[in-house]
């Protein structure tokens, strides 16, 4: 059971980094890498907070704020100077590598015996195994985020975000400030990643600057399987599919690790997942079109 | 809407079918063979420490006199550098209900100790456990783990420094005050050198930039030898340190192996392999009856000492003929 509740937690906390990708990546198509900066932001500030003897919650509100930061600033640079987005996200995953390592004021922080998110979540729930109540505190949580963005992503700023992704002329023309939507759309999205890193943080109990190495990929990963299952007819759809596919590529991950694959081949496995789920839409899609033909 | 309500259907059922293969697969592998050993390593990257702990792992297993496949089986798992990937690994490793588990790196040892609280855990190629947050010192720390230190030997380095030019009077190393574990390992090295009467010159950098200025300014206090300190700051950008040593006459001396070749006229450092095989020898203890909170954490049994000759004929320093031999065998 426990690589079960094991697979579907760390699935759904990382589902927080999906939606963030879903956000930069399928609303405004920008593969933003500095992703892997503000996952460890994330984990940095609430692991440096909650050490300091801030509350969990606090701890965990300003990681979040710090991932804003972060993306309303790979935001500017992308919009105000005009460099190319997937650059800018670069230029600021390097610096926030150093800024983490000034945060924690060291490469790796435990977590080991503080109250955090994770501890206070097993003791309010009324579930007695452990991992479980944490497991259902995080599926509670999660959707809430998904409802709130969703909600978010009907009013009228929200519309003007995904227009100004659709059809930025258009919203230009209707005196919409496309740079603006771009740099809050980002802050956002690294506002919610930065809210994954700072939940993983303290589940696994620790932060360590090299953690968000990969990050970026695993979250376009799930957004590309969740869209290629579900369909990304529409935002609602693409948000249940960003956090369903988090948690399917994690229980892959974990089938083909207990299907006792060799682990020097997980990435070789991983990227093949990715890549069915790219092509399998299409293929299908063609295979229908044939068989329209035909009649 | 019908559709996507399919849809979303369809990925529920996707997760439910996983979900049972899991627990299948989990209840399946609850009959066990009690006469073999079941033993896990779980690495968190591939890199050459990981490498070399492993064949260290190899060749302890070997000297208990264990057959692997009769006596026992090591599964080893690698997380590829990759956090989630490593959090599955660990969970995935619980459910397989090993005798005992083997962890490399510091990120593993953590993901362990908050995740594993029932089954042995023994750590290797950690440099420091405590600010790691899994032990208190090293015979206090939590009822299932223990393990191989591999913190630099800065006793040792000092006694080195002692045989090989008695009359040192200073030593010189840069520091980074932001790294806790910089100012850790600086004031490890400043209490042995002070126990032998040598006088510590350390001089603070803030970021890389600024390493350049504090060799020259560190230089220009003419320590007798640079003995440069581990931190991440100063390891990534040691090659500028060791060009100013040299540039001054000054020999200096190092606790990473790839120093030697970067132009570090000596290098202490602690010794992988051997650390693997430490490791297995502390697992040994345990399956002999002593519990694991019992064992106290050790240092690694061995280090190496790296001469770089030509280094050292530029800094002016003597090294007799078979220092490093003879060092090694002591």
């Amino acid at each position: 059971m426990s690589l079960l509740i094991g697979a579907l937690t760390i699935g759904l906390i990382l589902s927080l980094l999906a939606l963030g990708m879903f956000i930069s990546f399928k609303i405004y198509n920008f593969a933003d890498i500095t992703a892997e900066g503000s996952i460890t932001l994330g984990a940095s500030i609430a692991a440096a907070l909650i050490v300091s003897g801030m509350n969990p919650v606090s701890a965990t509100l300003i990681a979040m704020a710090g991932g804003f930061v972060a993306g309303t600033l790979t935001g500017i640079i992308h919009t105000k100077f005009n460099i190319n987005g997937l650059l800018a996200g670069i230029l600021m995953m390097t610096a926030l590598y150093s800024v983490n390592l000034h945060i924690m004021g060291k490469s790796n922080l435990p977590l080991m015996s503080q109250q955090t998110l994770i501890s206070l979540a097993g003791d309010i729930s009324f579930i007695p195994d452990n991992d479980t109540a944490v497991l259902v505190v995080i599926l509670a949580f999660v959707a809430l985020i998904g409802i709130a963005l969703y909600l978010f992503f009907r009013t009228n700023l929200g519309t003007a975000m995904r227009a100004t992704g659709n059809n930025p002329q258009m919203i230009r023309a209707l005196g919409v400030n496309t740079g603006l939507m771009i740099t809050l759309g980002l802050g956002m999205a690294n506002a919610l990643i930065a809210l994954s890193g700072a939940i993983l943080a303290q589940y696994q109990g620790f932060a360590d600057v090299q953690m968000g190495i990969g990050m970026m990929v695993w979250g376009l990963a799930s957004v590309i399987i969740g869209e290629a299952i579900i369909g990304g007819g529409s935002v609602g759809m693409l948000i249940i599919g960003s956090i369903m596919g988090s948690v399917i590529f994690r229980l892959l991950v974990a089938v083909a690790l207990r299907l006792g694959m060799n682990p020097n081949d997980l990435k070789l496995i991983t990227a093949l997942f990715v890549f069915i789920a790219l092509v399998l839409p299409y293929v299908t899609k063609k295979m229908k079109k044939r068989g329209v033909e035909v009649k | 809407m019908k559709t996507n309500l399919l849809n979303i259907l369809k990925a529920l059922l996707l997760i439910a079918a996983l979900s049972a293969i899991l627990i299948f697969m989990d209840s399946s592998n609850g009959k066990k063979d009690t006469r073999i050993l079941k033993l896990a390593l779980i690495q968190y990257n591939d890199s050459p420490l990981s490498e070399l702990s492993l064949q260290g792992f190899m060749h302890g297993l070997v000297g208990t006199g264990m057959k692997a496949g009769i006596d026992y089986t090591l599964d080893v798992l690698n997380a590829q550098g990759d956090i989630s990937t490593l959090n599955i690994i660990i969970d995935k490793v619980v459910s397989d209900g090993p005798d005992l588990i083997f962890v490399t790196s510091t990120p593993t040892l953590q993901l362990a100790a908050q995740k594993i609280k029932d089954i042995p855990v023994i750590f290797s190629v950690v440099a420091d456990p405590a600010a790691a947050g899994v032990c208190n010192s090293f015979t206090d720390h939590q009822e299932n783990i223990t393990g191989i230190s591999t913190m630099g030997d800065y006793e040792g380095m000092i006694k080195i420094i002692q045989q090989l030019s008695p009359d040192t009077k200073t030593i010189g190393t840069i520091f980074s005050p932001g790294e806790a574990n910089s100012v850790k390992n600086m004031n490890a090295l400043k209490g042995y050198a002070e126990q032998s009467g040598i006088k510590l010159l350390s001089t603070p950098v803030n970021s890389s930039s600024e390493i350049a200025d504090a060799a020259l300014a560190l230089v220009e206090a003419r320590p007798d030898i640079i003995c440069q300190i581990v931190d991440n700051l100063t390891s990534s950008s040691i090659a500028n340190i060791i060009k100013v040593a040299r540039d001054n006459k000054i020999p200096l001396f190092g606790f990473v192996s790839d120093q030697s070749e970067k132009g570090a006229v000596l290098v202490v450092s602690r010794d992988y392999q051997q650390a693997g095989i430490d490791a297995v020898v502390l697992a040994k203890r345990y399956f002999d009856g002593t519990p694991i909170k019992d064992i106290p954490i050790e240092f690694v049994s061995k280090t190496n000492i790296l001469i770089n000759k030509e280094a050292a004929k530029a800094a002016g320093i003597i090294i007799p003929k078979d220092f490093e031999r003879k060092w090694t065998e002591n």
